[in-house]
């Protein structure tokens, strides 16, 4: 298994903001090409079909996913049927491990056990699909049951993705953060917990209190136990676009 | 850039149209494609080497912006790299299904083949363009290997460095070496 698309700042040891400009202007070293004229045509009418609610394939299927998600979180919350706290190691790439020993596609995942990644990338879905959660290369954290869907995260990044609703938490040795929207990235630093909202509402908790952070859509902060979030350099949509966000998403559908 | 070394005008006229595309305006989206649409066209057919997977990648990629133009933030970046990276993650999304799919087959051959250099493009883009391949030129060879294979290959480091039959290690440290290098030389561009 393995990891494409490694240019990541983190992996170049450059700024965020360095290294999409960077990768975007190195894109005037491929060959020119010219599109077709089609292309622009097919771009527009898709614009135009958007009015008539005729979306592309992966927006269709997304508002399927959500659907169903909306119908399956409903019936979840009236009735919590059977592993309702269990989570599943969906996906895996490269050497993933839990509790230090080789893991698999589809494995549960009980609570107060460890998922390691190391070259790769691993995706625990919560409870058939309330919530999803991915670990990029590096990563190693606790997945613990409990009142709430809780992720320990004590090294790397972590994505989450979670349905409307669900009681979904990630603790870092800085604090907690409560999704009170649904998506979010955490990445544990040295010395503070950087944590970008990608839309909706987070509730953040550490020693300095307790506050609520809303975001217009990919705003970041870091925070330490004892300093409250405050907004660091702009963030960048490395490891967090919307892309990967609505890669994880797919998960968020009952398994 | 500018003649002046400034940013480049494209990019300012890019968040302009962005902004009004946010706002609804179909025809300055097709403005904004009219800017963009060669280049993310290029990356695409590059990464995905397939022209009609370039197309699709391409559209999803400009539907995407004007779903989400409105949170769009110059002061996070320039249009250019915010199109390019919703770019990268549609490809990479084609790239990792056609992996899953077991379907490793190259398509190149159904390219056409790429237009000479200069063609069709505004002399602003043609400049930028003989800048970046001038900066790639300056890296070792070694160095621009892995660049290429990493960004446009979309592989991992691990593959890249099977690929190029050199270490892991060795692959790591020439991409962070060329990418320092490259960000200074072409920093003024994005940063003037």
């Amino acid at each position: 298994m393995s990891e494409r698309g490694d240019w990541t700042a983190e992996d170049l040891g450059l700024p965020e903001r360095d290294c999409a400009e960077l990768g975007a202007l190195l894109g005037l070293a491929a060959a020119p090409r010219t599109p077709p004229a089609r292309l622009k045509a097919r771009v527009l009418a898709g614009l135009k079909r958007r009015g008539g609610k005729e979306r592309p394939a992966w927006l269709r299927r997304a508002a399927a996913l959500s659907a169903a998600l909306a119908a399956a979180a409903l019936i979840l919350e009236v009735r919590p049927g059977p592993g309702a706290r269990e989570a599943t190691l969906a996906h895996g790439t490269g050497d993933v491990r839990v509790d230090g020993r080789p893991a698999f596609a589809g494995q549960r995942v009980a609570s107060g056990q460890t998922v390691s990644v190391d070259g790769g990338e691993a995706v625990v879905v919560f409870a058939g699909g309330r919530a999803a959660a991915r670990l990029s290369r590096g990563a190693e954290a606790v997945v613990r049951g409990g009142e709430a869907f809780e992720v320990e995260l004590r090294k790397g990044w972590l994505l989450s993705a979670v349905a409307p609703g669900t009681p979904y938490r990630v603790l870092t040795e800085h604090g907690r953060v409560a999704a009170l929207g649904t998506d979010f990235m955490l990445r544990r630093q040295p010395a503070d917990t950087f944590v970008c909202m990608c839309r909706g509402r987070l509730e953040v908790a550490g020693e300095f209190g307790r506050t609520e952070l809303a975001a217009g859509g990919h705003d970041a902060w870091v925070f330490t136990g004892s300093r409250a979030p405050h907004r660091p350099a702009p963030a960048s949509m490395a490891g967090h676009s919307e892309g990967e966000i609505r890669s994880l998403r797919a998960f968020l559908a009952p398994l | 850039m500018n003649p002046d070394g400034g940013r480049p005008r494209i990019e300012d006229d890019g968040a302009r149209l962005i902004r009004r595309a946010a706002s609804g305006d179909a025809a300055a989206f097709g403005r904004l494609y009219d800017l963009y649409g060669g280049l993310l066209y290029s990356v695409a057919c590059r990464m995905l080497g397939a022209a009609q997977e370039a197309e699709d990648a391409v559209q999803d990629a400009f539907l995407q912006a004007w779903e989400e133009s409105g949170a769009f933030d110059p002061d996070r970046g320039s249009p250019r790299a915010w199109l390019v990276v919703l770019l990268r993650s549609r490809c990479l999304d084609r790239l990792r299904r056609r992996e899953a799919r077991g379907r490793h087959e190259s398509e190149a051959a159904r390219l056409e083949p790429p237009r000479a250099d200069g063609e069709a493009t505004g002399s602003e883009e043609g400049r930028l363009r003989a800048l970046v391949r001038e900066a790639m030129a300056e890296l070792p060879p070694a160095q621009r290997a892995a660049v290429e294979e990493s960004l446009f290959g979309g592989l991992s480091h691990a593959e890249v460095a099977a690929k190029l039959g050199e270490p892991l290690g060795t692959v790591k440290t020439r991409l962070r070496l060329a990418a320092r290098r490259l960000a200074d030389r072409l920093r003024p561009v994005w940063e003037p």
